[in-house]
């Protein structure tokens, strides 16, 4: 069975272990909920919980998601307990105050081929109270970054078939150092890992976090993981491999990294702008053909909260006209709201992907000539100028809708003479040569 | 496929691996690996054990990274309809094959199982006894005159392979370190098992197995 069939069941299951941490865990759900790749389920295991966490879960109107409470057991207790409720294919791990990122699912999957077992990926620390950023590569994991520094993968990064976890378990006679234990545990039996080059989660600093609480604990733990991975090795493999795991990270794209996930992070510590497009493609019966039309819902993020702007993320979108940065002290910010220069919608992009749209869908002969784009409100194009169109792209921004067609034609003559026939109206027609340019040269020599 | 043996890998642990090709069947473990080397290991044995644990998953072809007897390549073709191929040496008579140093003698019934507790006492006479622990709880390897305690992944690659296939690869790998004549599976069911094939293979290498 492939990473992405099934029967009824869903691909993925989420395992979420909290303890009395409502106040984050609906932001985290959230995350999740809005991921691009939506055939999940999420297991919240509710370790024994005083606060509001069961009304948290409850409030939460997603057939999706699944609440199971225990005795406080501890985490690995808890996600156990999870694995062993779960009906997904995979278990991605995720922690109740983390933000998964929207893509990160999807995006694992492709690597979830036939021959791994355990796909992972990097993630970014985010300072709650300063947003302040720090990267986590991942190296590529075997023995030599184990063996190098005691590196696990990130636990939230996770994503590992069901019957693996099931197998392995995690060792409910250690209270730290949980994930680093099974990881080696699992490396130790031959699971087969690989780092999928994903950016999976911002995964918050807060006081509070069970690495921060572990202390001495988590030391000792972590050490004794170490040591029993380091018997049986030489020192002169030890060292060998230690050299080799030196440069061997992930294959992480770490262009923009510092910027590209801004947005994600909640409200109180960024500022949002720009847009995300939403596409879709349909096939419409015109005069007898059928007619691919595109549409570009193009939607404003800086009026949306971190709730609307995720889960505006949630669907086939494209959030590169997004952009973000850090809110500056509350005086600077209400100096910067009243210029007022990051509120301007601009979508000099969202144009050209509306283009490009156009050429995806068109029918092949349609662009091997000269073609004349054809832009207008959705509302002034007649049915011969749309029974002219070999394809058409709508953008929809907000209560207006512009609807881009491709008019083919076989000489530049005939296109000009189109506008004039055809789409006098039309203030915006263009004609653009799709052929190579050789190859319409005495035309353009003509002209 | 390609079945290959590593002495000593990266990590300083004895190997046997499978390596797919595109139209093979997917492999859910490909790996089996123990804390200890066997110390007498013929290219055969290995052989042996590599077809016992994966051949059901390859579709049309089995190359080893050690050339075997010919007689071996009949057997093995025989069993399991699959070519063999060899990708290193040219296959070599039995006669001219290399012989292990100081090769053991084989005299024991050594017993094969997944880390049961240890006994009380030694095993009987003309009995050896091979114990697989999880290499994810133990590592290293326990040497005793007749018994081995060796700690291995085999315990999670009978969760996807048949653990009788997984004890016999085993059994015949370490059979020259307990110089065993025979291999018996130590608490599988051995219904149906082994099969006249996996006897057959066996045989090929000089052991019994039942």
């Amino acid at each position: 069975m492939s990473a992405t069939e099934g029967i009824g069941l869903p691909v993925v299951t989420v395992v979420v272990a909290t303890c009395n941490r409502a106040s984050m865990l609906r932001e985290s759900l959230h995350s999740v909920l809005c991921q691009t790749f939506a055939d999940i389920e999420i297991i919240v295991v509710d370790d024994g919980s005083t606060d509001d966490t069961p009304q948290v879960v409850e409030s939460i109107d997603d057939p999706r998601v699944r609440y199971i409470r225990q005795d406080h057991c501890g985490i690995s207790a808890a996600r156990n307990l999870g694995t062993e409720h779960a009906r997904g294919q995979w278990i991605a791990v995720h922690d109740d105050d983390d933000i998964m990122l929207p893509t990160r699912l999807a995006e694992q999957l492709a690597h979830a081929d036939d021959d791994v077992d355990f796909v992972y990926g990097a993630f970014i620390n985010f300072d709650d109270a300063t947003g302040q950023l720090r990267l986590h590569h991942g190296r590529n994991y075997g023995y030599g970054p184990a063996l190098m520094s005691g590196f696990a993968p990130g636990h939230s990064t996770w994503l590992v078939r069901t019957p693996v976890m099931r197998r392995f378990r995690y060792d409910e006679g250690v209270d730290s150092a949980v994930d680093n234990n099974l990881a080696f545990r699992m490396l130790r039996s031959g699971v087969r890992f690989r780092h999928s080059g994903v950016y999976c989660l911002l995964r918050r600093v807060h006081s509070g976090r069970i690495t921060d609480r572990g202390g001495i604990g988590q030391k000792y733990v972590a050490q004794m993981n170490l040591a029993f991975l380091q018997r049986g090795v030489s020192s002169a493999t030890r060292d060998r491999l230690v050299k080799s795991a030196r440069r061997d990270w992930g294959p992480l794209d770490k262009t923009r990294w510092e910027t590209r996930f801004l947005a994600y992070l909640p409200d109180h510590l960024v500022r949002r702008s720009g847009y995300v497009v939403a596409r879709s493609v349909l096939q419409e019966e015109v005069d007898g053909r059928t007619v691919a039309v595109a549409r570009m819902r193009i939607t404003e993020v800086s009026g949306l909260d971190w709730w609307s702007f995720l889960a505006e993320c949630s669907g086939d979108v494209d959030a590169r006209g997004v952009r973000a940065r850090l809110r500056e002290a509350p005086e600077i910010e209400s100096l910067l709201s009243a210029v007022d220069i990051t509120d301007r919608l601009d979508t000099p992009d969202a144009e050209l992907d509306a283009l490009r749209a156009l050429f995806d869908i068109a029918p092949e002969d349609a662009t091997r000539g000269w073609v004349a784009i054809a832009s207008a409100p959705t509302t002034e194009w007649d049915e011969h100028q749309l029974a002219l169109a070999a394809s058409r792209c709508i953008i929809d921004v907000g209560e207006s809708e512009v609807m881009l067609g491709l008019i083919p034609f076989r000489s530049w003559e005939a296109a000009d003479v189109a506008r004039r026939a055809a789409f006098s109206t039309f203030s915006n027609y263009r004609v653009l040569t799709a052929a190579p340019l050789e190859s319409v040269a005495s035309e353009l020599i003509a002209r | 496929m390609r079945i290959e043996y590593l002495q000593n890998d990266s990590a300083d642990r004895a190997v046997l691996r499978a390596e797919r090709s595109a139209e093979d069947r997917a492999l859910p473990v490909d790996t089996l690996i123990f804390d200890a080397a066997p110390a007498h290991l013929s290219s055969d044995q290995i052989a042996v054990a590599g077809v016992l644990l994966f051949a059901e998953f390859a579709e049309r072809d089995i190359a080893f990274s050690a050339p075997i007897t010919v007689e071996l390549q009949r057997a093995i073709a025989d069993a399991t309809g699959l070519a063999v191929v060899s990708t290193v040496l040219p296959l070599v008579e039995a006669s001219d094959a290399k012989e292990p140093d100081a090769r053991p003698p084989s005299v024991t019934t050594m017993t094969v199982t997944f880390g049961a507790p240890l006994c009380d006492t030694t095993p009987r006479v003309d009995r050896t006894r091979l114990d697989l622990v999880p290499g994810e709880r133990f590592q290293g390897a326990l040497y005793g005159v007749k018994e081995l305690v060796v700690a291995s992944n085999a315990w999670y690659v009978a969760t996807a392979i048949d653990p009788r296939a997984v004890l016999a690869a085993a059994g015949v790998l370490f059979a020259g370190d307990l110089l065993a004549k025979e291999i018996v599976l130590g608490d599988a069911a051995q219904r149906l098992w082994p099969t006249p094939g996996a006897r057959a293979l066996c045989e090929a290498v000089g052991l019994t197995l039942s």
